[in-house]
């Protein structure tokens, strides 16, 4: 396939995507009381305190 | 099994799986195999058309106003680049690489002048003294072609714990129980102080001290503070991420104050410091209304 078919197929996949994620924007999980999450560097893990 | 009527010419004969592993690979799935099939113009559209709904969906307003979208462009020219490839398309490529996922998308095109006058018209009030700086970026940006950025940044404005420790861009190192480690020096952070992180270092402050020019300095940046015995850090929205990655307006200040900033390593001669952002949240709205106004003009000249 043409690099630039390519290029456009996987950026109309990527902004179908986020149409998508903006779609359900408001349903995000509600974090428990024991919930939290905690960053490292750039990643972002949940973790639930003792 | 016949496709609908309704297909484009040019899908009538896709071949489409009958099953599929989930819902999600049948979406993607069925897009891929409807793409494959389009010419390179007729993606070309597909991809502004998805631009377009982007653009104009209400909950992207949401986003905005959150701090967690802001625009970003690849100025005219961007060959021109220190280390970056010979051919602008390429270099554009080459910068977007580097921003890396928090690109929703890049899409390449050309200011005209009015929409470059819309654009820049805070300038000729700024330097109506000197309105030759105003005609020269004009000029400049109007040159040749560009490459518009949504950018994103997913948790701004949200608070985390600090999991096992922060390692920063100086190899000073923060820990979830305060204590800062910047060379040889131990520092406990207190209740009234302040991390924040400019061009990847910490920088302490007394939140009781700090002056109104120095709380606009650091609004919207990463910020570490104590709660309850534990460092909490509120991440930085998308305006002032994108705008430290980018670094200082002018090369020589971006060299000295973020030497591992865009601008540093990659800026020409000014007026091409190779990338653009939002200086604002309210900025960053007018700019994407102004992209999504030429979007829109540009799917109508295509389908026309």
């Amino acid at each position: 396939m043409h690099p630039k078919k390519r290029k456009l197929i996987e950026d109309i996949k990527k902004i179908k995507g986020f149409i998508r994620m903006l779609d359900t924007l408001g349903e995000e999980k509600t974090l428990k009381k024991n919930e939290e999450y905690a960053i490292t560097g750039d990643t972002t893990t949940l973790i639930t305190k003792r | 099994m016949p496709l609908p009527e309704t297909l484009p010419h040019s899908l009538q004969n896709a071949e489409i799986p009958q099953s599929f592993s989930s819902r999600k690979r049948a979406q993607e799935t069925v897009d891929g195999v409807f793409n494959e099939n389009l010419s390179i113009p007729e993606l070309e559209l597909q991809k502004l058309e998805g631009i377009r709904e982007l653009l104009s969906h209400p909950n992207l307003q949401k986003l905005i106003s959150e701090g967690k979208i802001t625009f970003g462009m690849i100025k005219p020219q961007a060959s021109e680049g220190v280390g970056l490839p010979e051919d602008d398309e390429l270099a554009a490529q080459a910068v977007i690489d580097e921003i890396g996922e928090n690109v929703v998308f890049d899409l390449p095109f050309k200011f005209t002048k009015e929409t470059a006058g819309e654009f820049y018209g805070h300038l000729k009030e700024q330097f109506k003294d000197k309105p030759e700086i105003y005609e020269e970026v004009i000029d400049f940006t109007t040159s040749s072609g560009l490459t518009a950025l949504l950018i994103y940044k997913k948790d701004a404005g949200r608070t985390f714990g600090l999991g096992e420790g922060q390692l920063f861009a100086d190899e000073s190192k923060l820990l979830p129980n305060g204590k800062l480690y910047i060379g040889d020096s131990e520092h406990q952070l207190s209740h009234n102080e302040v991390v924040f992180l400019k061009a990847g270092k910490p920088i302490v402050k007394d939140i009781t001290q700090m002056s109104e020019e120095e709380m606009n300095e650091f609004r919207g940046r990463r910020k570490y503070f104590i709660e309850n015995g534990e460092v909490k850090v509120k991440i930085e929205n998308a305006v002032s991420w994108w705008r430290d990655k980018m670094g200082d307006t002018r090369p020589e200040n971006a060299r000295k104050n973020n030497p591992n900033s865009i601008r540093a390593r990659h800026s020409a001669e000014l007026p091409n410091n190779i990338v653009h952002g939002s200086d604002s949240i309210e900025s960053a709205r007018r700019e994407i209304r102004i992209l999504n106004d030429a979007v829109a003009e540009l799917i109508e000249k295509s389908e026309s």
